[in-house]
């Protein structure tokens, strides 16, 4: 029976190729996307799924509303909550905090700076499941002065990486024992670091540090225990917050509220200060991609059903001979679910093949290393891609299946007597793919629109040609000399430093100005820059002076605030208005001695916040910022280079704020190609299925055009009937897909601060490109037809 | 009279494949306003392929064909399809109605390529059917209609525009012989008004109601003679009348 059944399907495929093609390339279209989707979405959700106790990890994070500045979500704690949450609640059975900087390590004569060297409590890695090469993890971060280091950090110093347990290694002049080695941490997890140092390193100096209230610095993990209700655990956080703080109003600028692990990496779009968090992804538009995957398969199963179904007419012959020979209705329905199951079959081998070809590109636009292999890695992959397939293969065969084996035999055998019933349910289908492909395409324009709204905005400062390069305690001591010879070279423009990089919330502190009705407390974001620091990022002052050198009170008691800053503090006179952080004695307060226009110090996600900017050498900063000349970057890097090893010991490393910024869209930036590509597919599928239907739709009507043709029809009017139909259904299309379209694009818009108008043009665009295509498509057959000559299409029967 | 139709040394060829047919080797003649002509001859033979190029439904391989004193060969597709309209109307031996139109859709047609509005095209289809004996049908489907009544809504729609000629290519070929002959009395009396008729039929008998034969025979014309034996109405039908 099988046998049989396969020859049929063979030799229905030989004989139809054009509708064969169709069916099993867009059938692998459809399937190559949602596997590619499946890849991302799954590569995504793997994030920080080793560990065991993933389930029961929660991130301690923040709601921060401070007067004077925006409400926020921080990935902020203070160092005393993890210990006492502990102490004071049965919920919660461990803890660890994460305290992460970059670090200068020193062995013997070779020194490298590490972008994370986290300080954690001796529970880190009971808490995570890091795997350690050497070293015992249960005592590893117990000692003070001990340090893990990953394997790819213990190579740098040591040619057996995993011997190196037992040797120490210097850090801000304090020796460290090597404790372990830690496998380097996977690609998928959020918190990335080169090494790691207890805790107790830090509570045996400060005592108290366990206690320390007030600033938030770090990150703090807990381990709940099975079954902890979050909310009323949630709910016990400002009682807690006020016994040991001591503030009664504490609740009120501070809300504390826990963020389960896997929420972290895809949950955390809105989070702010969020600096260990890597690759962090909007967890929402992994529900895009799917739906997106869906309505491509959905595409490619309504070209399946739409062309068999439109030509069942073709086969009522071969079913109504079968029938006459005693095939029963099952088998007849069985053999066509058979056919389109093997078709799907067919299609998936191609999908694979395209998946093969394809991802690598995909891999390369979207900087990552999904491979479609990791599908064959494990037998339940296997089977349940096939198991998927069938389904797909049954599921589009149903209806068409219904469809051809729901005739009266007697008039099919009777041959022409069968009138083509009009479909109401293929044309819906039309509509849906139309639809589909139309929003997909909007969607696309609309993004784009964004994306391209978002690179192109004025920053209010310059964020091109802006080198950054870390710096530690000694350049910064250097820092005067090392402006100076670095100002000296042609390739150098300008040179600046800042505590904090732009491209970000800056840390808020509270601030206080004197009025003349007392002193008012906000907290605005502070930044602690160079004298130099508005002139090399261009921001504009528009009252007031810049920072000087020359003036001595410039250093720590001057602040320049933003034009927000200035409007929340509603002062008549605001230049010179007494001023300072809130440590600063009341009668010994700065002065404000500028406003500038407000500028996007963080990403276009957010609003602008009040900023306020000190001067403050002592603090220390942390980036160097030199503007470069843009037409040399090679020679001006290596020249800097250069002037940086003869001036300071500190490794040289650096980066572009420019590079910043695009990381701050990777998100977004990675929708937009996920869109568009499946934008494209959507309007190719829909088009390689209208184009099926047109061949069929126009092959059953050539009679009539022939007929048209001889009553006195031009080519024109013959073209225009037959595309009036299908054009019609692309328009129904528009109208129903337009107004949902419409509102799920200002949805998406409102998670920007900052975003562009829906323009009713670019929907206008997005239809008239669809009928455009879709004319083209059916333009081949529809004036092939019309200039047929009329003798041949009377003579078709 | 003046000459409505005149071919020179028209052929045909079509190439099947290898395969080369031969449908009209060198054909010669001409055809004058008022005329009612019979292309005979045996299945194969040519008249189809000759009736569809004086249609200006299909063109020769070589010759001329001059329609109303115009070079056919020079027309643009646009012409040409007006010509079909204006010019011709056709009769096939399908019938070739369009199944979901009404008679009186199926009879308007050709109007509306010639520019007609919607109320005109009802007033003259209806009066065509009326010519034809079938107004009383006008709203019934084809396959609501028997084969005679079928062939009479396709007259009707040949005549609708006033056309110069007639074309029928078997035109009782799908009837039965009192539903023939009830045709061929159709086209006495459309003949009797003036209008110039051009019938293909292999029928002997058929052949015989019109004025002048062409026998074809392998594509060439065999011999093309009045028909001084034209048969008139016939005793059977007029009785039933
Ligand atoms: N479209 C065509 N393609 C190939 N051969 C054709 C075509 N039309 C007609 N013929 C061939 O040309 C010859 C004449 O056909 P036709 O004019 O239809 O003859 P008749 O109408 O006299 O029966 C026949 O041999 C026929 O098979
Ligand atoms: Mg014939």
């Amino acid at each position: 029976m099988i046998r049989n059944y396969l020859a049929i399907a063979l030799r229905n495929i030989r004989q139809n190729p054009l509708y064969s093609f169709i069916n099993i390339f867009s059938l692998a279209i459809g399937l190559a996307a949602c596997l590619a989707i499946y890849l991302f979405i799954s590569d995504e959700k793997s994030f920080d799924t080793f560990h065991k106790q993933k389930a029961s990890i929660y991130r301690i994070d923040e709601v921060q509303n401070f007067s004077g500045t925006n409400e926020q979500k921080v990935a902020l704690s203070m160092p005393g909550m993890g210990p006492n949450m502990v102490l004071d609640f049965p919920e919660v059975a461990t803890f660890t905090r994460f305290w992460g900087a970059k670090r200068l390590l020193k062995h013997n004569e070779d020194q490298f700076l590490l972008e994370n060297v986290a300080t954690v409590d001796s529970t880190f890695l009971g808490v995570f499941d890091y795997a350690l090469l050497a070293g015992d993890r249960a005592t590893a971060l117990n000692e003070p002065w001990s340090i893990l280091l990953t394997e790819e950090t213990a190579r740098k110093f040591f040619k057996d990486p995993v011997g190196a347990v037992g040797n120490s290694i210097t850090m801000r002049e304090k020796e460290y024992k090597i404790t372990g080695i830690l496998k380097d941490v996977p690609e998928n997890s959020h918190l990335q670091f080169d090494g790691l140092v207890s805790m107790t390193t830090v509570t045996r100096e400060e005592k108290e540090f366990n206690n320390r209230w007030g600033s938030n610095f770090l990150n703090t993990y807990l381990v709940l225990q099975p079954n902890t209700d979050i909310k009323s655990l949630e709910a016990k956080f400002p009682e807690f917050m006020i016994r040991h703080t001591g503030e009664k109003d504490i609740n009120q600028f501070i809300t504390l509220f826990l963020q389960r692990l896997d929420q972290v990496h895809l949950g955390s779009t809105d989070i702010e200060h969020d600096y260990h968090n890597y690759r962090k992804f909007n967890g929402s538009y992994l529900g895009v991609f799917s739906i997106v995957g869906g309505f491509i398969l959905l595409i490619a199963g309504v070209n399946f059903m739409n062309l068999t179904t439109a030509r069942a007419s073709h086969r009522w012959k071969e079913i109504g001979v079968r029938s006459s020979v005693g095939a029963g209705k099952f088998q007849l329905f069985a053999q066509f679910i058979f056919e389109s199951i093997m078709l799907a079959m067919l299609a998936l081998v191609l999908a694979l093949l395209l998946d093969a070809i394809l991802i690598p590109f995909l891999n390369r636009l979207i900087g990552r290393q999904l491979s479609f292999l990791s599908f064959f890695a494990e037998p339940m992959g296997v089977i349940a891609l096939m198991a998927m397939t069938i389904l797909l293969g049954m599921i589009t065969g149903i209806y068409p299946s219904f469809y051809m084996t729901s005739f009266k035999m007697s008039s099919v055998l009777k041959g022409g007597g069968q009138t083509e019933r009009t479909s109401i349910f293929r044309s819906t289908l039309v509509v849906v793919q139309f639809g589909l492909a139309m929003a997909m395409i909007v969607s696309t324009l609309i993004v784009v629109q964004q994306l391209s709204f978002m690179q192109h905005t004025d920053m209010g400062f310059n964020k091109d040609q802006i080198m950054l390069v870390d710096m530690n305690r000694d350049v910064n001591e250097k820092f005067v000399t090392l402006k100076e010879e670095l100002l000296k070279s042609r390739f150098v423009q300008g040179v600046t430093a800042s505590g904090q990089r732009l491209g970000n919330n800056f840390h808020q502190w509270s601030f206080k100005v004197k009025t003349d009705t007392g002193i008012l407390q906000i907290t605005p974001s502070n930044v602690n820059v160079e004298y130099d620091y508005l002139k090399v990022y261009g921001i504009k002052l528009i009252e007031g002076r810049e920072f000087s050198r020359d003036n001595k009170m410039d250093a720590g008691f001057a602040f320049i605030i933003n034009e927000s800053f200035a409007k929340e503090l509603k002062l008549k006179e605001t230049i010179g208005a007494p001023a300072g952080h809130s440590w600063y004695k009341d009668d010994s307060l700065g002065t404000i001695i500028g406003v500038v226009e407000d500028f996007h110090f963080n990403s276009l996600h957010h609003k602008i916040n009040t900023l306020s900017m000190v001067v403050h050498p002592d603090w220390g900063y942390d980036e160097v910022s030199i503007k470069i000349d843009g037409a040399n970057a090679q020679q001006a890097i290596t020249e800097i280079k250069n002037i940086w090893s003869r001036n300071v010991t500190y490794p040289f490393n650096y980066s572009f704020l420019d590079e910043h910024f695009d990381t701050l869209y990777r998100s977004d930036q990675q929708m937009s190609s996920v869109v568009t590509i499946m934008a494209a597919l959507a309007i190719l599928l829909s088009c390689m299925g209208l184009f099926g239907l047109v061949t069929i739709a126009v092959a059953k009507r050539i009679k009539e055009v022939g007929i048209r043709k001889a009553l006195g029809a031009s080519e024109r009017e013959i073209t225009l009937l037959l595309s009036r139909n299908f054009m019609l259904l692309i328009l129904v299309s528009f109208v129903v897909a337009s107004p949902i379209t419409y509102s799920l694009l200002t949805q998406w818009l409102e998670g920007f601060a900052y975003h562009i108008e829906i323009n009713l043009l670019v929907f206008l665009t997005g239809g008239i490109v669809a009928l455009a295509i879709a004319l083209l498509t059916i333009s081949y057959h529809t004036i092939k037809a019309s200039r047929e000559n009329p003798v041949k299409a009377l003579r078709y029967e | 009279m003046s000459k409505i139709i005149e071919t020179h040394n028209i052929s045909k060829v079509y190439k099947m494949g290898d395969n080369i047919v031969n449908a009209l080797q060198s054909v010669s003649m001409s055809i004058d306003r008022g005329e009612y002509v019979a292309f005979m001859g045996p299945s194969g033979s040519g008249k189809s392929t000759l009736m569809n190029i004086v249609g200006c439904l299909d063109s020769p391989t070589d010759g001329t064909y001059m329609l109303n004193n115009q070079m056919v060969s020079e027309m643009t597709e646009n012409e040409l399809a007006q010509v079909r309209n204006k010019e011709i109307g056709f009769v096939f031996q399908t019938f070739n109605l369009l199944p979901r139109a009404s008679a009186l859709e199926n009879v308007a047609l050709p109007l509306i390529y010639a520019g007609y509005g919607k109320s005109e095209r009802n007033e003259m289809a209806m009066a065509a059917l009326e010519s034809v004996s079938l107004a009383d049908r006008w709203h019934h489907k084809p396959n609501e209609l028997s084969g005679g009544q079928r062939q009479r809504v396709a007259i009707a729609r040949a005549l609708v525009n006033n056309p110069s000629i007639i074309l029928a290519d078997e035109p009782t070929g799908n009837l039965d012989s009192k539903t023939s002959y009830d045709i061929m009395w159709l086209f006495q009396e459309l003949h009797d008004k003036g209008n110039t008729i051009i019938m293909v039929t292999h029928e002997d008998d058929i052949a015989h109601y019109a004025h002048r034969i062409i026998r074809l025979r392998d594509g060439l014309v065999e011999w093309d003679r009045k028909n001084d034996n034209v048969n008139r109405r016939p005793a059977e039908v007029a009785a039933a009348h």
